[in-house]
This record gives C-alpha cells, sequence and structure tokens, in this order.
C-alpha cells in the first residue's frame, strides 16, 4: 500500500491529471464538434447531392451516433492521431509535431531566461527596496505585467530589425533547424519579448517570497543561534522561499506558452501558434482539436510538474491554497 | 510602509486615469472627430490639427479609432469582469459553504481551471463561436471567473469558521441569510482588489485576441486590431505601433493603482508587497 506521504500526494495529484484532462478533451469535443455545426460541411461543395452529402459525413464519420463519434474520437486521439486538416487534407500530427519544433524551444529558453532575470531583480528589489535601484526594479517589474506581449515584439522589431538591422524582423530559415545559426538567429527577438513580459511578473512573486523569507521568525532564531546571514539564508531562507514560486513556475510556463502561441504572430514564426491562430480562422476543426489536446497537455504535465516539485520541497503545504501554513 | 507614495494618493491618480479612459469611452458613443469610415485624410498622414493622431493607410483619423478602442477595452474589462464575478463568485460561496468530498471536487476543479490559461480558454470559445466581441467577452469573462470562483471559496471559508457564524448558525440563521448578512459585506473589498486587476487582464486578453485577428471584426476594432494593422507600417508610421500599446499600458496601469488604493483603504496594515 502507498504509504509515503509524498506518494500519496503525487498519486492523487496524479488522478487529478488524469480526471482534469479527460473532462478538457469532453469540453474541447463538445465545443468543437457540437455546436459549429458538422464538420463535414468544409467538404461539402456548394449545390451538392444528397449523395455527395452523406459520402462527406461518412468521410469525417459524422453518421454515425454521437457517443460512438466521441468514442472512436477519444480512441484515436489518445493514440495522438488527430485526422486529417479540413483545409489541407493531409494528417495533422506530423504537422503538429514539426511546428513543436519551433515552439518548444521558444517557450523552454524564454522561460529559463525569464527566471535567469526574475531571480536576481526579485531579489535586488526585495533586499534593497530602500535603495533607488531597489525602486526602479520594483517601479519597471510593476509596469512589466501591464504591458502586452506583442506590443514588445512589435517594439523590438521596430527597434532591432528595422531601424539597426541587426536582427531579423520575423520568419524561419526554410530549411528549418538544419540552419542552426539563422534559426537561432531568428529566435533571439522572440525569446527576449517573452522572457521580458515573464520576468516581470516572475520577479514580482520572487520579491514577496523573499520578503516573506526575510521578515521570518525562523530566519531571525537562526540568526539569533550565531549563524551569519548568509549561511541562514542558505540552510533556510533559499527552500522556503522556493516552494510558493515553484508552484507559481507551474502557471508561469503555462503562460510562457501561450505567450509563445502569440508571439509567433507577431514574428511570422511557423510555431504550433500561428498554426492554431490559422486553423481557427479557417474553422479547420480537426487542426484547432489537435492543437488544443497538445496545448491543454504540455499546460496540465506543466502544472503537475510544478506541483509534485513544491510538495517535496515543503511537505507543510495545505493542499487546497498551495500555500505554506503561516 | 516601504518607500513610494502613499497609497490614497495612487487611488486618486488610479481614479483619474480609469476615469479619463472611461469618459473617452463614453464620449465615443456620441462624438468622435471623424467618422469611423470616413476616409478624410491622406493615406498615413502624420500628426496634424486635422488629424492628432494622423491617419492610417486608407486615411482614415487614428484619434477616432483609438476612442472606439477605449470602448471595446472598457466594454470587454466590465462585461467579461461581470461575467467572472458573478459566476465565479457564486460558484466559489457554494465552494465554501461545501464539505467534505464535495469541497474536495470542486477545489480540485476550481485549481485545474486556474492553471488553464485564459487565452487558451478564449482561443477555443472563438473557434467554437466564430470570432466577434461577444465571443471574446464571454471567454474572457469565463476564463477569469475561476479567478474569482477560487479566491471567493477561500474568503467564504474563513469568515464561516468565525465565532459569530456558528453563533448566527444556532440561533437559526439560514444559509442564503448567512450569505447576505456575514459573508458578503466580508468578503467584497478584497473582491473588489480582484475586480479592478482582472478588468486590467480583460483588456489585454481582448487586445491580444484581436491583435491575432480572432477578435471583434471592424468597424469595434480594438488597440489590439489597431496594433496589428500597425504592424505593416511600422516602418513609416511607428506612432501608431505606439500609442494603442501605450494606452493599453496607462489603462492597466490605472485599474492597477485603483487596485493597490483599495487594498490600502481597507487593509493598512499590508506590507509593500503582493
Amino acid at each position: 500500500m502507498i504509504s509515503h506521504p509524498l506518494l500519496k500526494y503525487l498519486a492523487r495529484r496524479l488522478l487529478i491529471l488524469v480526471t482534469s484532462f479527460a473532462s478538457a478533451l469532453v469540453v474541447i469535443y463538445v465545443l468543437l464538434r457540437i455546436i459549429p455545426g458538422d464538420p463535414s460541411d468544409s467538404l461539402i461543395p456548394i449545390g451538392a447531392t444528397p449523395t455527395q452529402i452523406l459520402a462527406a459525413k461518412h468521410a469525417v464519420g459524422t453518421d454515425k451516433p454521437l457517443i460512438a463519434q466521441f468514442g472512436h474520437w477519444i480512441s484515436q486521439i489518445v493514440r495522438l492521431r488527430f485526422g486529417n486538416s479540413y483545409i489541407s487534407g493531409s494528417p495533422v500530427a506530423p504537422e503538429i509535431f514539426a511546428r513543436l519544433r519551433i515552439t518548444l524551444p521558444l517557450t523552454l529558453i524564454a522561460f529559463v531566461l525569464a527566471i535567469l532575470i526574475a531571480i536576481p531583480v526579485g531579489i535586488t528589489a526585495a533586499r534593497k527596496g530602500e535603495r533607488w535601484y531597489g525602486r526602479v526594479l520594483n517601479t519597471i517589474s510593476q509596469f512589466g505585467i501591464a504591458i502586452p506581449v506583442f506590443w514588445v515584439g512589435l517594439i523590438g522589431i521596430y527597434a532591432f530589425a528595422l531601424k539597426l538591422m541587426i536582427l531579423p524582423a520575423g520568419g524561419f530559415p526554410a530549411n528549418g533547424w538544419s540552419d542552426f545559426g539563422g534559426a537561432l538567429k531568428s529566435l533571439v527577438l522572440p525569446v527576449f519579448t517573452i522572457a521580458f513580459v515573464m520576468s516581470a511578473s516572475l520577479a514580482r512573486y520572487i520579491r514577496s517570497a523573499t520578503l516573506d523569507v526575510l521578515n521570518s521568525d525562523f530566519l531571525r532564531t537562526s540568526r539569533s543561534l550565531g549563524f551569519s546571514f548568509r549561511e541562514a539564508l542558505w540552510s533556510h531562507g533559499v527552500r522556503n522561499a522556493a516552494a510558493p514560486v515553484i508552484s507559481i513556475l507551474g502557471i508561469e510556463l503555462a503562460t510562457t506558452f501561450v505567450g509563445a502561441v502569440v508571439v509567433e504572430t507577431v514574428f511570422a514564426l511557423p510555431g504550433l501558434g500561428s498554426l492554431l491562430v490559422k486553423a481557427i480562422q479557417e474553422n479547420d476543426y480537426a487542426t484547432v482539436q489537435g492543437v488544443l489536446f497538445v496545448s491543454t497537455l504540455i499546460v496540465m504535465i506543466s502544472g503537475f510538474a510544478a506541483d509534485a516539485l513544491q510538495k517535496w520541497l515543503d511537505p507543510r503545504l495545505n493542499r487546497y491554497t498551495n500555500e505554506a501554513p503561516v | 510602509m516601504r518607500g513610494g507614495a502613499p497609497r490614497n494618493r495612487r487611488l486618486f491618480l488610479g481614479m483619474v486615469i480609469t476615469g479619463t479612459i472611461i469618459f473617452i469611452a463614453a464620449l465615443s458613443l456620441v462624438w468622435t472627430p471623424y467618422g469611423i469610415e470616413d476616409m478624410s485624410g491622406g493615406r498615413l498622414a502624420s500628426s496634424s490639427l486635422h488629424h492628432l493622431f494622423g491617419t492610417d493607410t486608407l486615411g482614415r483619423d487614428q484619434l477616432s479609432k483609438l476612442m472606439i478602442g477605449a470602448r471595446i477595452a472598457v466594454e470587454v474589462g466590465f462585461l467579461a469582469v461581470l461575467i467572472g464575478v458573478v459566476l465565479g463568485g457564486t460558484l466559489g460561496i457554494i465552494a465554501g459553504f461545501a464539505q467534505n468530498k464535495v469541497d474536495d471536487a470542486l477545489s480540485s476543479f476550481l485549481d485545474i481551471l486556474i492553471a488553464f490559461p485564459t487565452l487558451l480558454l478564449a482561443m477555443l470559445i472563438v473557434a467554437a463561436r466564430g470570432a466577434s466581441l461577444t465571443s471574446g467577452i464571454l471567454a474572457i469573462g469565463l476564463g477569469i471567473s475561476s479567478v474569482f470562483a477560487r479566491l471567493t471559496r477561500l474568503l467564504t471559508k474563513s469568515v464561516l469558521s468565525k465565532d459569530y457564524i456558528t453563533a448566527s448558525r444556532i440561533s437559526g440563521t439560514s444559509w442564503p441569510k448567512i450569505v447576505i448578512l456575514h459573508v458578503l459585506p466580508n468578503i467584497w473589498p478584497t473582491l473588489l482588489v480582484t475586480v479592478a486587476l482582472q478588468f486590467g487582464i480583460a483588456g489585454l486578453a481582448e487586445a491580444s485576441l484581436s491583435y491575432l485577428g480572432l477578435g471583434a471584426p471592424p468597424p469595434n476594432e480594438s488597440w489590439g486590431s489597431l496594433l496589428q494593422q500597425a504592424q505593416n507600417t511600422v516602418y513609416t508610421a511607428p506612432l501608431s505601433a505606439i500609442i494603442p500599446g501605450v494606452l493599453l499600458i496607462i489603462l492597466v496601469v490605472g485599474v492597477n493603482l485603483v487596485a493597490d488604493g483599495i487594498r490600502f483603504k481597507f487593509d493598512p496594515n499590508i506590507r509593500g508587497q503582493r
């Protein structure tokens, strides 16, 4: 029997992950299959005969009862068979995986960069809040959450691509990652755009977590036992400050991913985001479903990972509020 | 108190900023300098007395379009937050009263919902309903309702754990009466802070949707769609790419100041942090 509290927590959390993913699939299915008319509509030419309509319905499977359709859809989609695009007719899954090769590096590099920027900024804003530079950092991170990410990208294009002409304004090398230098170069502006905006909101959380630790009783006790400030901070402070920040990181990683979705459109990067936007505009429901399936999976798994890591760092956590007891 | 201006000055400043934008939005209902389809100026004219912020590629007045954009931002902000408060608040209060298994299920559900990005949910709803202002408002409202639900649940739980509630229950007060007499009066200041913050977030989300071409179609163009149009001409007319973004930032900063101010007004003991 499972006995370790962390394992117990993980088992429970995994159950939630599976249930929530299943319910997300139902929502996606209901919204995209039932509300917007029949998916075969885009296959039917104007003035089609009833036989043609039936053939089209049969081609996408909408001639069967709803429950059977749903069952079929689930059995296909969990095997990552997303069907064929309603527009191009080519299979959706390979397209999605090809585009993840841009979206995932973009998201992860931007996320790591945002953390690397946010940690020193947040800690300095907390520790040196009285100094002018502490206040400046604080103000910038307050403003940062008000700045739309695509606008930063737009300004970045204007400044670095059009005026200074040191970086490409958008696009991705035609032969993808085989042109490694070119690929990296076209990711510089998008990465910094996302990292800039993400680091602002992250820095606020880090600042607040640092302030909590700096004002904590355990740090004072540790100091009064004769440890230096640095020792006390390393042995008690870091772990205590990290736990709440990590739970936020799960959500922020999801936000970074969504940021990437938007920023890809700004820089005309052929990633998952621009695929989704195009598919929505063209009513290409097979593609929309596939992309949303993959996106939801990424978002939920990152949330799961963050929760697990946080629980491991701070076993006292209240499972409802995700906040350490005061 | 940490450095910076006193918070009540923040509330004042925030009210002035937000009030001005709301005023401009209201004004656009009855008056804009030019009609929205009125091609009164030259193509991409720069700023002049006739066209304060210049014109777009079709010679339409930018100021008029920006005023309409303010209206869209305010409209989306108000309606999305209204949906969020009503839906999320109700769910949160129910979850606050729920016990054991039901509470477990509801709070897990809320945790998942809150982790799901608003924009992704919005894109799903736009995909299903088609791009329109209503789709956007509905989608953003649903997205932020999870924030309200989770907050309301926590606040309700903390109110319900108080002794005076136990006393009230023993003396036979009904549940609805407890909600009206005790829960709502105690939680609304904190909710109001979140209302202000989410107003800004709703505005940003709508701008993102519109920028992606998934927002309100013309002539109801938001600052997001103005930015999308400006992107093609950013080299020759940088101002039209800068102004909508700056306005958006001013609106969000304005409502954040209001939120800060309200928080300070009701809880002067808070430290200078989020």
